[in-house]
């Protein structure tokens, strides 16, 4: 028989919250306040315990010699520095100089030149796409060509011309087909929102 | 098209391109700033309608990868703000935003921000439940759960989103307003974000927003210097660096569709899988 | 009657008395957050699904746009190639400082792991699985259990694993593009925001991994589109176990949410007509929301 604990904690607390989102009654509200702190204590210690995970796989990993070892150093190494950083004798916490170098001189350069790539991947994805031929991926290359001529930052009476066309492609069409797309991933979100609040799943799992 | 050509004639003409724009470009004309004015317009709007020495939530929350496109407008809205006599309380509920967030306070005070004007109210755990703490302290409805300093938000006039991250105006629309009642949102998001964030400025949830360079070109074109000019960041992107980068998407994407026969493959009847 | 303390007893009038001035006070000091308009959205939202699960669906017509229905495929050529398979659960995770709209799409690909887990468990292929959150790790490891449970295929289940890839989208994208292993099949299945194309290119690889991508992130459909592929866009993943078993639950989630689908066009349908008459606003409607 499994446990009924956990789904009814749930139901009791989404219908809370729930009743709280939709009525404003100053009970009500006092009692999801209390939910709303216990949330957010237990997502702190959630993400003290993400930290704390990664650092005990990562070093599972290099003293049994298994995975990427240089990859679990580098996690470790990371970890580490910034720890040090933040939490040594006299150290300003999070805004202590040496985090804030850390972060600007290795994090975010790291971050940023990553998701450079994107623009790499999304042509050769859209390339590779395109010699396949499927129908879907030829109209959104064509698309997408329109849009990228549309949008070069050219200036004076062509330039304009061009601005109006992809204001009127981004705000037309596009924005048309989004609110459709919007409209049915938030109903059947709202669906499943609804079966995990009262505890309704899968027969099987 | 022949493999030869294919292999040394296009990206010698890409490059050739690359250098002629990037040679050329300042003298073409080439502007960003004037494409789509009239976001900025709303921005600044909202702004001027603002109380003297407003009080200015500042929900940050970008992320590593995106946050290079949205940082000279972010830094020019914050210097224009201090500017009014805002007193900004930054907040963060993504680690990535908070990491941003304290190197932008830091450089704030180094480059000699008024004060006691930006106030640090941490990072607040719990993504829904954090936003739901402080549409809770804005409205002085309940006690608030986080740091100090969060039950002093009662009587805030504008609250500032930039977003990126896992949290966006899109989860504020959803938290705050409904429990803030009357707490104008503005927000500052990545281009990407463009189709999903635009209904929400359309509907009126979001008093104003900007989306792309462009926007942000002209909303730093028409804020004037203020009293805090280092604080602000006016060189955006470069625009000939833009065109280049859309004319190789574009050649690249010509090239795609010449080499996949699309005429006839859009004529054939295909399944997806 | 009188109780030992000398007091007299409520009468049972004045109890139902004092509950109704109670409820009344209640009532009067409560007001709806949202407006009339939203509140009744949301709670007829509620009422559809429930409806529903009092009475299930029978007939279902299976689409599978995904094509996660020959899975068993795409496992029978990993086994044959020896590599394991890989499935990606997003970047969402469920105790991450994301929200509540990624962590559903976490829990919608959960169940789509299971049948993939199963299908590999039939076919002896391990599976890696990537994650980024220990909850989520939790529940993968547990879907994978149960997977090798419901196969009778136990003493395989050592060979699967789940990976933590760290915080953040980032390290997600970086792991699959670094990686040197490559899988015979791929699921890209979950939360993917900017990193999806990253994530998506980096499963694929050069030798050009049979991938299955889905998000439900609008801003990432093309992304999903242009992979290759199976892909499952928008609402797509939401419903995708449905077309994989013949669950009740899941068919009547799907037969729901398109029930509330076919009300709104036809809400969009009469308001734009309405609007466009001036005979009303729609927008006042859904005042709670700020709607102006």
């Amino acid at each position: 028989m499994r446990r009924a604990t956990i789904p009814a904690l749930v139901i009791a607390v989404g219908l809370l919250l729930f009743a709280d989102l939709l009525v404003v009654n100053p009970a009500l509200g006092d009692l999801a306040g209390v939910a709303v702190a216990a949330v957010i204590a237990v997502a702190a210690g959630a993400a003290i315990a993400t930290g704390t995970t990664l650092a005990v796989r990562r070093g599972l990993d290099l003293w049994r010699r298994r995975g990427d070892p240089v990859g679990a150093l580098a996690v470790l190494l990371g970890m580490a520095a910034v720890l040090v950083a933040g939490l040594r004798p006299g150290s300003a916490g999070a805004a202590d100089p040496a985090v804030g170098w850390i972060v600007a001189a290795l994090i975010a350069p790291i971050g940023a030149t990553l998701f450079g790539l994107l623009f790499l991947a999304t042509l050769s994805a859209a390339r590779r796409s395109a010699i396949r031929g499927g129908r879907e991926g030829l109209v959104l290359v064509a698309a997408a060509l329109v849009l990228v001529v549309a949008l070069l930052p050219i200036g004076g009476p062509l330039g304009t011309a061009l601005s109006g066309v992809a204001s009127w492609t981004l705000s037309v069409p596009i924005a048309g087909v989004f609110r459709g797309i919007l409209i049915g991933i938030a109903i059947t979100a709202a669906i499943l929102a609804t079966r995990t609040m009262f505890g309704i799943g899968p027969a099987d799992e | 098209m022949s493999e030869r050509l294919a292999r040394f004639g296009l990206p010698l003409a890409v490059v050739g391109l690359l250098a002629l724009v990037v040679a050329v470009g300042p003298n073409l004309g080439l502007r960003i700033a004037g494409s789509d004015p009239a976001p900025a317009g709303r921005l600044i709007e909202v702004l001027d309608r603002l109380p003297a020495d407003p009080a200015v939530l500042v929900g940050f929350d970008p992320d590593l990868g995106t946050y290079p496109e949205l940082r000279p407008t972010v830094r020019t809205l914050v210097a224009d703000l201090l500017d009014r006599g805002a007193g900004l309380s930054f907040v963060s509920m993504t680690p990535e935003g908070r990491a941003l967030a304290v190197a932008e306070m830091a450089r704030l005070d180094r480059l000699g921000a008024p004060r006691g004007s930006v106030t640090d109210l941490g990072f607040i755990p719990g993504a829904e439940a954090a936003l739901v703490s402080l549409a809770g302290a804005i409205s002085g409805q309940r006690p608030a759960a986080g740091p100090p300093g969060l039950d002093e938000l009662d009587g805030t006039d504008l609250a500032v989103v930039v977003g990126g991250n896992d949290l966006g105006p899109r989860s504020w629309v959803e938290q705050v307003a409904p429990r803030a009642a009357g707490l104008q949102i503005v927000a500052v998001t990545p281009t990407v974000l463009l189709p999903e964030v635009e209904p929400y400025r359309a509907s009126g949830q979001l008093a104003a927003l900007l989306t792309t360079p462009g926007q942000g070109a002209a909303f730093r074109e028409r804020t004037p210097a203020g009293s805090f000019p280092a604080l602000a960041e006016r060189a955006g992107p470069s625009p000939a660096a833009i065109a280049a980068g859309l004319l190789v998407a574009a050649v690249w994407l010509a090239s795609a569709l010449l080499a996949g026969g699309p005429a006839r493959r859009l004529l054939r009847p295909t399944a997806r899988r | 009657m009188r109780h030992e303390m000398g007091l007299p007893m409520p009468s049972p009038a004045d109890l139902v008395g004092g509950l109704l001035s109670f409820v009344g006070d209640a009532l009067g000091v409560s007001s709806f957050r949202l407006g009339i308009g939203t509140t009744l959205v949301a709670l007829g939202v509620l009422l559809v699904f429930l409806q529903l699960v009092a009475r299930p669906v029978t007939r279902w017509v299976t689409s599978d746009p995904g094509g996660l229905a020959g899975v068993g495929r795409a496992m029978a050529l990993a086994a044959e190639a020896g590599t394991d398979a890989v499935f990606s659960l997003g970047t969402a995770g469920l105790a991450r400082s994301t929200d509540a709209f990624g962590r559903l799409q976490t829990l919608a690909a959960m169940g789509l792991l299971g049948h993939v887990a199963r299908a590999a468990a039939r076919s002896g292929v391990p599976v890696r699985v990537l994650v980024n959150d220990p909850l989520a790790a939790i529940a993968a490891a547990t879907t994978i259990e149960s997977a090798h449970d419901r196969t009778a295929t136990r003493e395989r289940t050592s060979r699967s694993r789940v990976v933590v890839v760290g915080e953040g989208r980032g390290p997600s994208a970086g792991l699959v593009m670094t990686a040197r292993a490559r899988p015979a099949a791929a699921f890209a299945l979950g939360n993917s925001r900017e990193e999806a194309t990253l994530g998506f290119e980096g499963l694929r690889g050069e030798s050009g991994t049979a991938l299955t991508a889905g998000t439900p992130e609008p801003s990432q459909a093309a992304a999903a589109l242009l992979a290759g592929g199976g892909a499952l866009i928008g609402p797509e993943l939401f419903g995708a176990a449905a077309d994989l078993q013949s669950d009740a639950t899941e068919r009547t989630s799907a037969v729901a949410a398109n029930r509330l689908i076919v009300l709104a066009v036809v809400a969009i349908a009469i308001g734009s007509a309405l609007a466009l008459a001036g005979i009303i606003h729609p927008d006042g409607l859904l005042a709670g929301l700020g709607g102006r």
